[in-house]
């Protein structure tokens, strides 16, 4: 090997000039103060992997959301745009892009997520860094309690109003054996501590007969549900969605456990869950879910024919949510008058939004939206070609939280 | 015209060359022998004539037509055998499976258009001990039968020339005259058998001329009888 | 009792099945051509997907359930072929490093490009109506389906076992799973009979997608399930042995099957453990042939430039601009630098086990992801400091490296990197499943740096000190006796050994120091980022480091570095432009496999020496 040339010594600075200068590929940090400037929201989702199927949808609703505001004026007399950032479902990622948003863009605020763990992350780094973060998708109860903070607010009705919902029917049931299988993470296991603190309160003789945590993204359920029919369980409840229960419910009728068994599905009456399954989907299940088919009040049929005019599709629960997210930031905004995250975040305790599904409030002791969710029966629909809900109840937020003494009680136990 | 011819061979491992400007030539249905000590370079010279060492600089002949760096298959479809040292017969294999791995394909068989092929027959009567283990296991068979196994492995495919690397390596004084006989009637059936051998009195008995190695090159080239004559050569390179 | 133990028994007989016809593949195309292909998983998934397509072409016409058996399952089979003949020929006589890192790159491209196709969505195949419904056994139902692939698995197992005895191309594919060298001397033209050991094991992958698409949901994240499923069982087997596949295949799906109900919370990891005991036991399977000691380093060492004299100036240049840049830059471009020192770091501590120790480790995030845990739990659970749990943290990935290393070390090259993967993955699970220690996928949050260092700036500054300082420490250690004798092992550990030096010793050492260095990367990583996440032991993570590696150039000490930092950018620029980041790093990947597998530093260096001798490793003739 020859030895390398005098130039070789300016490789090394030359690089690192070249890859520092690279940086400004990340595009502008935003010059604040401009009056026509765009308010910017950061919005940090799973738009890529298993979660899409939710997020799709819940984009576009976004987007939808954005056009209607700014064409009514938007906020303050400025625009909003919304920066997209896929966080992969992963809670570094979140952060990452947290960070970003935040640090390089200098957004007004920060909304989204779906997993869980994800919003737990950008909660913390939201908390440290004190800019309001909506928090749109994940649904542990943890997030605005044990682990809440003056800067973080829920859009969705949580796993704690989901399964209590749940239970106030269930009690109602002759049924005491009770089995249960979900996905090994915190959705998974909280959607199923809801539910059963609520019953066993409701109805103390109750026994659980079997429990099974499959890794999220199992796949493979015979095992477990021969496991389960082995324990002869009166009711199933399962927290399991998207690609782990279409899998489920193949592998599950077959066996006739939609038979065996009563089973009680928290979210499994969604669109994104029950439409895939066609006309496989199980009958007769419990369900929390939205019924965007049924709700004919004249803001929801015209949110409903506005969203399909716009996607040609018809809305999912991840449109409700992104848009109810949106008109929530946008009447934030509008109360608080201004951009410091102080104002806004005063501004968002027991603030009022109207939506296509009536009113909700965020209250102010534990920035959890009074946003309900409806239960029902799930049965096929021939003429749709999928499963629907019927006998279908919205039970609002207000009926399932809890008081503020015992929020606070949570929180303190979780400092 | 010669069988194979091979001029100015270099062969490097890495940096460090190993052979350096190798030639030999061997006749139709000749035996020629390649002695040297240990590491003297007389299984690299076959294996890269094989086409299993990349040549660094040199040619190879076969029938007066140039076949360097020519893949190790297209070789052996050209008509060269290899015996290697440590005989690499198909432990996991029959005895009949290996055959049939250095069998030729029907279709090539035929394009070969040889009819005094070799079949199984043929090969069992040459070595009648290997009839009687055709389904054995390759790895339970006794280390002479292996290298039987590896020569009738390789003659499947109709060789010209045979390559033939230490055959009598760590075998009983029974099984290396058995294999003396052996080769002999190869060499008789007109093949052309490039030996390397450290017994230099067995190698001797069969071939017609011997390439005597030394750290990679050929220090001393004559029939055989020449060879057994010069003293000095025996005694300073091959101690008998 | 009959009934639990003949309805687990019966179910983990049919996920055997699956898992057999996959492994099955795996196991082929790697006893011949000594590649694992991770792209397996994704022929399956693409299997799948085209089951689900020519099921909603066909549905209802009588020839529906015939035209998706042939056509699915030989579809695939021609596209594994295809890559063989364009791809993975250039890369037989390459390191392994490189043959992995391409077929992972070709699992980044199909995941994406079944996305772009089929949509995110998750989709559904029904059942043919030949299997559908079920069958009373004991007075109970249960699916006529798993009964059906219960008796496909053996007459499939049958099938193969007649064409791997009773075809000579069977007989050739044996022999070549033994020695294939041999096998191209007695005149088997080896590049077709590789590209055929494709098409077969592909075939076998399809087949296997499209057995299993009506009892599974169809989506673009099946390739990674089932891929890490059909490793774990080829490997228990024995790679390259058929009957091994069957018996790993059977093993799995029964622990699992009997796992869950006994050990409900720790199924995860039985399946990982039982891997690492095989491994560590027999590391070439139950039924696997053992294999010699290979010089892997060799062809590494290749690739490097080495004895190149440092010159340090140019080095302190770039230190003291690294140093003024908090002047310039504003906050958030110090916070993506802080995290490529992490990175850096993290590549530099991988390069020295892998450029130098020649030991390719599929598991490095282990180590990473054990300083930031350890600092993590300190923080949070022991409610310590920040000074105090930053230097105790990388003592847990000393620990960690110790347990592993003592382990794995024995093992050469392929062995050894599945054995650091299983390391890797078991100590996943437990960060995974250990919910009240580690927070199970909620991770540790709320681990921020003493206030004195809060500001991105101060914290910039405390990162590249320590960062400098460990670069420092590791080319010290490259350049001493040390280094050198582990060097010399690299490149033929016979001869070291017969040199009077324990290898195993050396090597240990070089991997107890990698694991820490990896761990302080981890810690500082963690105390940037305020919390800590089980992500940070993946698969995913622990491919990072190599990529930037192979971007950089092995070996070299500027490789790792300049490789973390394009790496770092690429991933924080491009996933700001497009959604299809995965393909695109698999493209970069492929390109830099095929056509630069020196890395960047390398290329550049061998521009500039032009004039020298060639030792380029295209210029050589393939190993056989």
């Amino acid at each position: 090997m020859s030895s390398p040339p005098r130039a070789m010594r300016f490789l090394p600075p030359l690089a690192a000039l070249l890859l520092v200068g690279s940086l400004t590929l990340l595009g502008p940090g935003a010059p604040p103060g401009w009056a026509a400037d765009p308010i910017l929201i950061g919005e940090i989702n799973s738009y890529s992997g298993v979660a899409s199927a939710f997020t799709a949808p819940y984009r576009e609703a976004i987007k939808m959301a954005v056009e209607e505001i700014n064409a009514r004026g938007g906020a303050l007399g400025r625009p909003i745009e919304v920066l997209f950032r896929d966080d992969k479902l992963r809670p570094d990622e979140g952060i990452k892009h947290a960070q970003e948003l935040v640090v390089q863009r200098q957004v007004a605020i920060l909304a989204g997520t779906f997993s869980s763990a994800v919003g737990l992350a950008v909660s913390e780094f939201a908390r440290r860094a004190k800019k309001l973060f909506v928090a749109a998708e994940p649904l542990t109860d943890v997030l605005t309690w044990q682990k809440g903070h003056r800067y973080v607010f829920r859009v969705r009705p949580n796993t704690y109003e989901q399964g209590r919902m749940l239970a106030e029917r269930a009690a109602k049931l002759p049924h005491r054996r009770y089995a249960v299988i979900g996905p090994n993470y915190e959705y998974g296991r909280k959607a199923w501590e809801g539910f059963w603190n609520r019953l066993r309160e409701l109805k103390p003789g109750v026994e659980m007969v079997a429990e099974y945590w499959p890794k999220l993204g199992e796949g493979e359920y015979s095992s477990y549900i021969t496991g389960i029919l082995n324990a002869k369980p009166e009711v199933v409840y399962t927290s399991l969605f998207g690609s782990d229960w279409i899998a489920f419910v193949k592998q599950a009728s077959p066996f006739g456990l939609f038979q065996r068994a009563f089973v009680i599905g928290i979210l499994l009456g969604e669109p994104e869950y029950i439409e895939p399954l066609g006309m496989s989907a199980p009958e007769g299940m419990l369900v929390t879910g939205y019924p965007w088919y049924a709700i004919d009040t004249p803001a929801h049929t015209d949110f409903v024919k506005r969203y399909r005019e716009r996607t040609g599709t018809p809305p999912r629960q991840g449109s409700l949510v992104g848009y109810i997210t949106l008109l929530s930031i946008a009447a934030a905004i509008d109360r608080a008058g201004s951009l410091e995250t102080e104002k806004l975040v005063t501004a968002m305790e027991d603030l009022e939004v109207s939506t296509p599904i009536g009113p909700i409030r965020y209250r102010g002791f534990d920035h959890q939206s009074t946003m309900g969710a409806w239960i029902g029966t799930t049965k096929r629909d021939p003429q749709r070609g999928f499963g629907i809900m019927i006998d279908w109840r919205y039970v609002p937020g207000e009926e399932v939280l809890p008081g503020k003494e015992e929020v606070e009680k949570m929180r303190q136990a979780g400092q | 015209m010669m069988m194979l011819e091979v001029t100015n061979l270099e062969v490097a491992y890495g940096l460090s060359q190993v052979l350096f400007g190798i030639s030999l030539r061997a006749g139709s249905g000749e035996i020629v022998a390649l002695l040297g000590r240990n590491g003297a370079g007389k299984s690299t010279t076959l294996k890269a004539i094989m086409g299993l060492l990349p040549i660094r600089e040199g040619h190879i002949h076969l029938r007066g037509r140039e076949v360097t760096g020519q893949p190790p298959y297209i070789l052996n479809q050209l008509g060269i055998g290899y015996v290697p040292e440590d005989r690499r017969i198909f432990h996991g294999l029959t005895v009949r499976e290996n055959l049939l791995v250095g069998a030729l394909p029907e279709r090539r068989r035929s394009k070969r258009g040889r009819q005094d092929g070799w079949d199984f027959e043929r090969v069992f009567e040459l070595f009648p001990l290997l009839s009687g283990l055709v389904e054995r296991k390759a790895g339970t068979l006794s280390g002479g039968e292996q290298q039987m196994l590896s020569i009738a492995r390789t003659l499947m495919g109709n060789p010209d020339v045979l390559l033939l690397d230490e055959p009598t390596e760590g075998l009983a004084p029974k099984m290396v005259h058995a294999l003396e006989a052996q080769i002999g009637k190869l060499r008789d059936a007109g093949l052309t058998i490039l030996l390397s051998e450290q017994r230099v009195k067995f190698a001797l008995r069969l071939a017609s001329q011997a390439y005597l190695l030394e750290r990679g090159r050929i220090v001393f080239h004559g029939g055989t009888e020449e060879l057994m004559a010069n003293e000095a050569v025996r005694r300073a390179h091959l101690m008998v | 009792m009959l009934h639990l133990i003949l309805f687990q028994g019966l179910t983990g007989l049919a996920n055997a099945m699956f898992l057999f016809l996959t492994a099955a593949g795996l196991s082929l195309i790697f006893g011949v051509t000594r590649i694992i292909n991770f792209a397996h998983g994704s022929f399956y998934m693409l299997a799948a997907y085209l089951t689900y397509s020519l099921g909603t072409l066909l549905a209802g016409t009588p020839w529906q359930l015939g035209v998706t058996l042939a056509v699915a399952p030989l579809a695939v089979a021609l596209l594994g072929g295809l890559i063989e003949v364009i791809l993975l020929r250039r890369v037989y006589a390459a390191p392994t490093l490189h043959q992995l890192l391409l077929t992972f790159a070709l699992v980044l491209i199909f995941g994406d490009a079944v996305e772009y196709v089929w949509g995110e969505a998750n989709l559904s195949v029904p059942i043919p109506a030949l299997l559908g419904g079920s069958v009373r056994l004991l007075g109970q139902p249960f699916p006529l389906y798993y009964l059906g692939v219960i008796g496909f698995g053996p007459l499939m197992a049958l099938l193969l076992w007649l064409l791997m005895t009773r075809t000579r191309w069977g007989i050739l594919v044996r022999a070549a799973t033994q020695d294939r060298e041999m096998v191209t001397a007695l005149g088997v033209n080896q590049k077709r009979l590789f590209t055929t050991v494709f098409i077969v094991g592909s075939w076998l992958a399809g087949f296997a997608g499209m057995l299993a698409a009506p009892m599974i949901s169809v989506n673009p994240g099946m390739d990674t399930t089932v891929i890490v499923e059909a490793f774990v069982v080829a490997v228990i087997g024995g790679m390259g042995s058929f009957s091994g596949s069957l018996l790993g295949a059977l093993l799995i799906g029964e622990l699992k099957a009997f796992g869950i109900l006994f050990f409900p919370r720790i199924s995860l990891v039985l399946v990982f453990a039982l891997m690492a005991v095989v491994l560590v036991a027999r590391p070439w399977g139950l039924l696997g042939k053992e294999e010699p000691l290979t010089a892997e380093g060799g062809e590494l060492a290749a690739l490097q430039h080495e004895g190149l004299p440092v010159r340090w100036r140019p080095w302190l240049a770039v230190f003291l601009g690294l140093l003024l840049l908090p002047a310039v830059l504003p906050p958030f471009y110090l916070i993506i630098l802080t995290e490529l020192f992490a990175a850096a770091l993290l590549a530099a501590s991988l390069n020295f086990l892998l450029g130098y120790g020649g030991m390719i480790s599929f598991g490095h995030a282990a180590y990473f992801g054990l300083g930031s845990y350890g600092a993590g739990l300190l923080v949070v659970r022991a409610g310590v400091g920040m000074p105090l749990a930053f230097l105790l943290a990388p003592l847990l990935a000393l620990a960690g490296a110790a347990l592993y290393g003592a382990l794995s070390v024995r093992l050469s090259s392929i062995y050894f990197a599945m054995l650091t993967l299983a390391f890797a993955q078991i100590t996943y699970t437990i960060a995974y499943q250990w919910y009240d220690l580690t927070g199970g996928d909620n991770g540790l949050l709320g681990i921020w740096p003493h206030p004195t260092l809060a500001d991105p700036s101060v914290y910039y500054w405390f990162a590249l000190g320590v960062t400098t300082l460990c670069l420092v420490a590791l080319f010290c250690v490259v350049r001493s006796p040390f280094g050198q004798s582990l060097r010399a092992i690299r490149d033929n550990p016979l001869r070291a050994q017969s040199l009077g030096i324990s290898t195993r010793l050396h090597q240990w050492i070089a991997f107890l120091m990698a694991g820490l260095f990896a761990g302080i990367a981890g810690a500082l990583f963690v105390f940037q980022k305020g919390s800590t996440f089980p992500d940070y032991l993946s698969v995913e993570k622990s491919i990072e480091p190599l990529v930037m590696i192979l971007l950089g150039g092995i070996g070299s000490l500027s490789g790792p570095l300049v490789g973390a930092a394009v790496f770092k950018l690429l991933d924080t620029i491009i996933t700001q432009y497009t959604q299809y980041w995965q393909a695109l790093l698999g493209g970069i990947l492929v390109l830099l496999v095929v056509n630069f597998p020196r890395g960047i530093v390398g290329y550049v260096l061998q521009l500039w020496s032009r004039r020298g001798p060639t030792d380029d490793p295209d210029a050589a003739a393939p190993r056989a």
